[in-house]
Parts: structure tokens; sequence; C-alpha cells
């Protein structure tokens, strides 16, 4: 599996991704919402222990790939003040067939939430 | 040793980071008198934050060494 991790602070920008030997693409952006606990929010930050990060990212990738193979997997992680409307994480998992790509991007997702030390550290209300 | 603090262990600690003096090793249970002993009132973090070391996450029993970077890794929220 061919690996890509970014962490970065600029915003993500769409990547097109056809790897060769693929027929599936699965992409997930996740989106900051307008609203966190119930209050409008304009903006969230995030923060990282990038160096583990990266390596809890690649642990994870390499791990879940034992089971749902993939040739190619793409994963970005914007931190720092994220405004409603852009991506805050982009991840992009490519295979031969859909079902190992689509299984990877949830299972990737669900073990970072849990795992990955990234933090949603403030949420930034709408100015008044 | 130098041990890290995120998200809010920062306001918590008030600071980012911390030097602790660890000769001849010290386990998770004696980290955490050590930061408290430094930060009155900061084991009520201790049954929610796992220890990294090294980029990490530490066993249950692991020693910590001088040289050692810990980080104090409270619930994460990334993605």
């Amino acid at each position: 599996m061919e690996l890509e991790i970014l962490i970065t602070s600029q915003p993500l920008v769409p990547v097109k991704t056809t790897p060769e030997g693929c027929g599936a693409v699965v992409e997930f952006a996740g989106i900051v919402r307008g609203e966190e606990d119930g209050g409008a929010i304009s903006a969230l930050e995030y923060q990282a222990y990038q160096p583990m990060a990266e390596r809890e990212i690649e642990r994870l990738a390499r791990e879940i790939n034992v089971e749902h193979p993939c040739a190619f997997v793409r994963v970005h992680h914007r931190i720092g003040i994220v405004p409603v409307g852009e991506t805050a994480i982009l991840l992009q998992a490519a295979s031969r067939h859909r079902g190992a790509a689509f299984a990877f991007a949830s299972a990737f997702m669900d073990r970072l939430k849990q795992e990955v030390p990234i933090w949603k550290t403030r949420a930034i209300p709408v100015a008044k | 040793m130098k041990v890290k603090f995120f998200a809010h262990l920062q306001s918590a600690a008030g600071c980012e980071e911390l030097a602790l003096s660890a000769s001849g090793g010290v386990t998770g249970d004696e980290l955490w008198r050590l930061l408290e002993e430094k930060i009155p009132g900061f084991g009520r973090y201790k049954n929610s934050t796992r220890i990294a070391r090294n980029f990490v996450y530490a066993e249950p029993d692991a020693v910590f060494h001088a040289g050692d970077e810990i980080a104090l890794i409270p619930p994460v929220s990334g993605g």
C-alpha cells in the first residue's frame, strides 16, 4: 500500500486519485459544521501532536490494510483554525474493487477518532 | 524527562511542557505523583489520559527514563 500523510495548517486541496489497477476510489471529507454543542460557530480549532499523529495514522492504515487491502491511501488533516464549510480531514482509499475501499475508509475514520492524537481544542462562536 | 501537554491539559498545567527528573526511571503511577506535586490537582485527569513515550502509546507497566519524551494524551477528537 502506498500511503500519503499530511498534517497541515493550510487549506486542504482536493486531489484526483487514479492509481493504476484500482477500480474504486472512496473519498471521505470531514467538513466543519456551523454548530457545536447547539451553538452557532464560525470555526473549529484543531491541535495535533504531530510526530505521533503521523505515526499513528501510518500504524492504523497498515493494520486496517491487512483486512481491507488498498493500493493507495491518502490522509490529509488540517490543524489550526478551520472555518465552517472547510475540510478538516480528507481521506482517500483506492482498491481493486469497491468493498475494500469502503471498508477501509469506515474502519480508518472510526479508529482515527479514538487513537490519533489530534484534538478539537476550541469552537469559535459566531461574532454577534 | 520532558513531559508534553495537549488540549485542555495545557491550560490545566499552565504550560505546554515541563521537565521532570527521573533518576532510575519512573512508572506511570510515579509520573502522576510527580505531576501532582508540581501541579496540585492535576491528578484528576489521570483516569482519562493515556501516556505516550517517544511517540508511541505506552504499556501500563512501562517505566519512563531520563531522555524520554513523554506526552499526556487526553481523549482525542480529530476528524
